[in-house]
């Protein structure tokens, strides 16, 4: 078992997800940086589940914190993994290194402190987080209140139960496939409405520096720049869509779809993807940066740069044989 | 505008979306939803996800299971098979319901907006007791569910029944669970307490997301409405209200829900008719 001694800005119980089930509204969820949440599964000899909606069995429960992690005491011996953004993180007080199989003994503190570079942790602990599934995921529908530990970011006195584990891990240190930086470029594709938008303004959502704002969560990042113009919309668009210079008729929000609402600022889809929206979608970050948009920090500075569908493939197969080499090695 | 035959293309590396046409109409709608229905009974191997909109159905694939050209050719096969279809399955669910109930009177007062469902009434030129009767003599068809967990629209199939309301300028912070919302010519149920933009005209006394649902009117994921149903929103009072809600507290309430399907032709062709259908999300 695990106390949680203090429970950091937003620490929630996250596995692989729970793909299936769009059509009813629900999303996904699960780990928002899926690349560091399965490695930190491979340091602890724990399955680490496919990458978000594809097809397999749930990994393990780990931990995701950002900006700011939580505070662990560990009530048993037992084997973890810190994975993700730059933490300095601490067990009873001595700095211990991250994307490596550390061994914790019972009474043993493990303070995460705050990210230095990136935005989400994970923290996975041989046999995994075990908390009652919903819909065959043990993943925290943060937005939706379900799922995961009562449904709800970790509270200061809350007490995790740990899965038993027959696997012994090795020792392994790995290196992260993800580079993570203070200067950020998504790949996206076209979104499904960039005809909506002017020329000059795809030129300037291509050319321009944006800034995430702090309204950026599991669900959705916000970014500032320029604004965006559109072009006039047909009768039957507006009539059925709304007013607004962006307002479609409702249609289905892709994960890492870009919005534009009113023109005025992005709001990029994540890991708790609404499944339908009724704004223009500019662009689409790719599958293999969804990992990245997940370790942007509020105020940072972004650029989006296009790439078409057989590069955004190439990307996401590099991506996962990466992943897939480091857990042969285990 | 109709497309025929129904375009495919990319939203993003792994969603490949089938679109019917770029109208919000029902028969649209139905047409996008039989295509659905056909694809999970398909199981295409690779298939993770089919989510239907309004006159879009997306479907969610894993690369290392299916090329694109592979889905595409089996997508265009049912298109193929479902091109002649006339009907579509569509349940009737009845969904009790405490019109100008007092929680929505409440949360306008402490906001200090109009009355809602009197404002609603207005507007359309009706008092709220001409109100409540079109709203609970209509036939309601649920066009597409998502956004949130069970979180749906519905719009009167029959024009005639239509009301129109506006939606809120800056929206609520707060509305409560299974308030009934009014917005365009849209009706929603909001599955639980969120913010929200629709105009609050009832409430209704059962759940229509329960995460460990009893009723085998819901599916296993919680969720009771489907698209493709139609709902038919009965007016009841207070004191049934207090029974219904003690009924589902138990966990003993038997959902009221007829199997059935519709005449695709009765849902109209194409929405430049004279029945405006507005669909918007929360």
């Amino acid at each position: 078992m695990i106390d949680v001694l203090e429970p950091g800005l937003q620490t929630t119980v996250q596995d692989s997800g729970r793909p299936g089930h769009l059509a009813q509204g629900i999303a996904p969820a699960g780990a928002f940086d899926s690349v560091s949440y399965r490695l930190g599964n491979v340091l602890v000899a724990n399955p680490c589940g496919p990458a978000p909606l594809m097809l397999g069995s749930p990994g393990a429960a780990t931990l995701e914190f950002v900006l700011m992690g939580p505070r662990l005491q560990f009530r048993h011996n037992t084997h973890i993994a810190i994975t993700g953004a730059e933490f300095a993180p601490t067990v009873n007080g001595d700095p211990v290194p991250m994307w490596q199989t550390l061994s914790v003994s019972a009474g043993s503190v493990l303070a995460i402190g705050g990210a230095r570079r990136g935005a989400r942790g994970y923290l996975a602990v041989r046999g995994g987080i075990d908390v009652e599934p919903w819909l065959g995921s043990r993943a925290t529908y943060v937005s939706a209140g379900i799922g995961g530990y009562h449904g709800r970011a970790l509270r200061q006195g809350d007490v995790l139960q740990i899965a038993e584990s027959q696997e012994l891990p090795q020792s392994m240190t790995i290196t992260s496939p993800l580079q993570i930086s203070d200067t950020h470029v998504l790949r996206v594709m076209a979104g499904p409405q960039e005809e909506m938008f002017t020329a000059t303004s795809v030129d300037a959502f291509y050319n321009c520096d944006w800034q995430m704002t702090a309204s950026a969560d599991r669900m959705g990042c916000r970014f500032r720049g320029p604004e965006l113009e559109l072009h006039p919309r047909a009768d039957h668009v507006i009539r059925d869509g709304g007013s607004g210079a962006a307002d479609i008729i409702a249609d289905v929000s892709p994960l890492g779809a870009i919005q534009v609402p009113s023109g005025l600022e992005l709001i990029a889809l994540g890991i708790e993807v609404p499944s339908i929206g009724g704004y223009a979608k500019i662009a689409t970050v790719i599958s293999a940066d969804i990992a990245v948009l997940a370790q942007i920090r509020p105020w940072q500075v972004v650029r989006f740069r296009r790439v078409d569908v057989q590069e955004a493939d190439t990307a996401f197969a590099r991506q996962e044989e990466a992943v897939r080499a480091i857990r042969m090695a285990d | 505008m109709i497309f025929d035959p129904p375009r495919l293309r990319l939203l993003s590396d792994c969603y490949l979306a089938v679109e019917f046409g770029d109208d919000a109409s029902l028969a649209l709608n139905a047409r996008a939803l039989a295509f659905a229905k056909a694809l999970r009974e398909e199981a295409v191997a690779g298939v993770v996800e089919v989510c239907p909109a309004m006159a879009q159905v997306a479907i969610v694939f894993d690369r290392s299971r299916i090329t694109r050209e592979r889905l595409e050719g089996a997508a265009n096969e049912i298109l193929l098979d479902v091109k002649n279809l006339s009907t579509v399955a569509s349940r009737i669910v009845t969904i009790p319901v405490w019109y100008d109930d007092p929680w929505s009177q409440h949360v306008a007062e402490r906001l200090g907006v109009p009355h809602n469902i009197s404002a609603v009434a207005t507007a359309n030129g009706l008092t709220v007791s001409e109100l409540v009767g079109r709203h609970s003599s209509a036939t309601y068809w649920v066009p597409l569910v998502g956004f949130t967990p069970g979180a749906n629209d519905s719009v009167a199939i029959e024009g005639r029944f239509a009301i129109t309301a506006p939606k809120y300028v800056v929206p609520r912070t707060f509305t409560p669970a299974r308030t009934i919302g009014c917005a365009g010519t849209a009706t929603c149920i909001y599955p639980v307490a969120s913010p929200g933009g629709y105009q609050m005209i009832g409430r209704a006394a059962v759940d229509v997301f329960v995460p460990d649902p009893w009723d085998s009117a819901f599916r296993q994921d919680g969720v009771l409405l489907q698209a493709g149903d139609r709902i038919v929103y009965s007016r009841i009072d207070p004191i049934e209200y207090d029974e219904i809600r003690a009924q589902t507290a138990a966990r003993a309430y038997e959902y009221q829900v007829v199997e059935g399907e519709i005449d695709i032709a009765t849902l109209g062709e194409s929405s430049d008719a004279s029945d405006p259908v507005d669909v918007q999300t929360r």
